[in-house]
């Protein structure tokens, strides 16, 4: 056995986003923050278990169980992602602003469901809460932050789209889809 | 120019309740089980240019006109080999993610299905 510390977070939506705001709180056997998101542990992912103790994993590389998942981050763009975590009762965070959507949106609620979540969403409130964990159930390997990654391919694919909308001959399709 | 290809590799036992509302959800292998279920999984590997409107989509030899893509869509095709195909005929995406094609019947869609994007 040994001793991990938690705390309390509330996550509230961000700029444009719905729902929530979530409180989690990490404890044994419940204390990982799932990271959906491709490339590594986004930052938002990595902010939530710094903030309260949660050790934060990157789903496309390993699994977890359900009940093991304090709160899982994803980046969906509104159509699976945002409803299969919340209907498998897994409090969810999505750093895109959606709103309730999809086929699965009647399992989207304010009570399991926050999105537009930036890292400036997350504060701390409670104070830590030191509890005995049992090491042959709960992986120590602290997960590498490799958010990089993430944030350049989205950069990249932002600047790119952003060529395409001052190509001339798209302006007119492209200006009306990305507002601009 | 071919601007992603892939071969299907598995098809989830919840994806007919996304076509039932005309929406193919793709997913690279590497998906989580919980994705996988709601997923037609494939191979595909590098995205070569970026999705636009004016592109089609092949699945086989049936193409969709892609009308509308949202602005995530392409760092998922990138980062996840996700993309999700609303077959609506809407030229506004409804949500980030989306990548709307013209309303025409869903094509067959089974393990060993071509799946490719095309454009200029």
């Amino acid at each position: 056995m040994s001793e991990k510390k938690y705390r309390k977070v509330r996550i509230k939506a961000g700029k444009r986003g719905w729902g929530g705001p979530l409180e989690i709180e990490p404890k044994p056997g419940k204390d990982y923050i799932y990271c959906v998101t491709g490339g590594g542990i986004h930052p938002v992912a990595a902010r939530i278990a710094e903030l309260s103790g949660g050790t934060a994993f990157d789903g496309f590389s390993s699994k977890r169980d359900f009940d093991q998942i304090a709160v899982a981050v994803i980046d969906c763009g509104g159509t699976a992602r945002v409803g299969v975590y919340p209907m498998k009762g897994v409090m969810t965070v999505d750093i895109h602003a959606t709103k309730p959507s999809g086929p699965l949106f009647r399992y989207i609620k304010a009570d399991i469901f926050v999105s537009g979540v930036s890292v400036d969403d997350i504060e701390v409130v409670g104070d830590w809460v030191t509890a005995e964990v049992d090491d042959t159930a709960v992986d120590e390997t602290p997960a590498p932050a490799v958010e990089e990654k993430v944030e350049a391919v989205v950069e990249k694919a932002e600047a790119e789209v952003q060529e395409a909308v001052e190509e001339p001959k798209k302006k007119g399709l492209f200006g009306r889809l990305f507002g601009g | 120019m071919v601007k992603y290809e892939a071969t299907v590799t598995a098809i989830g036992p919840l994806v007919s309740d996304f076509l039932d509302y005309n929406i193919i959800v793709l997913f690279g292998q590497n998906a989580p089980e919980e994705l996988a279920e709601f997923a037609i999984l494939h191979d595909g590997q590098t995205l070569q240019a970026l999705v636009q409107p004016g592109d089609e989509v092949w699945f086989d030899a049936t193409s969709f006109r892609v009308l509308a893509v949202g602005e995530v869509a392409n760092a998922n095709l990138a980062n996840l080999g996700h993309l999700v195909v609303k077959v609506n005929g809407e030229t506004e995406v409804e949500m980030p993610g989306d990548v709307c094609v013209e309303l025409k019947a869903l094509p067959a869609i089974e393990v060993g299905t071509k799946v490719r994007v095309e454009g200029e």
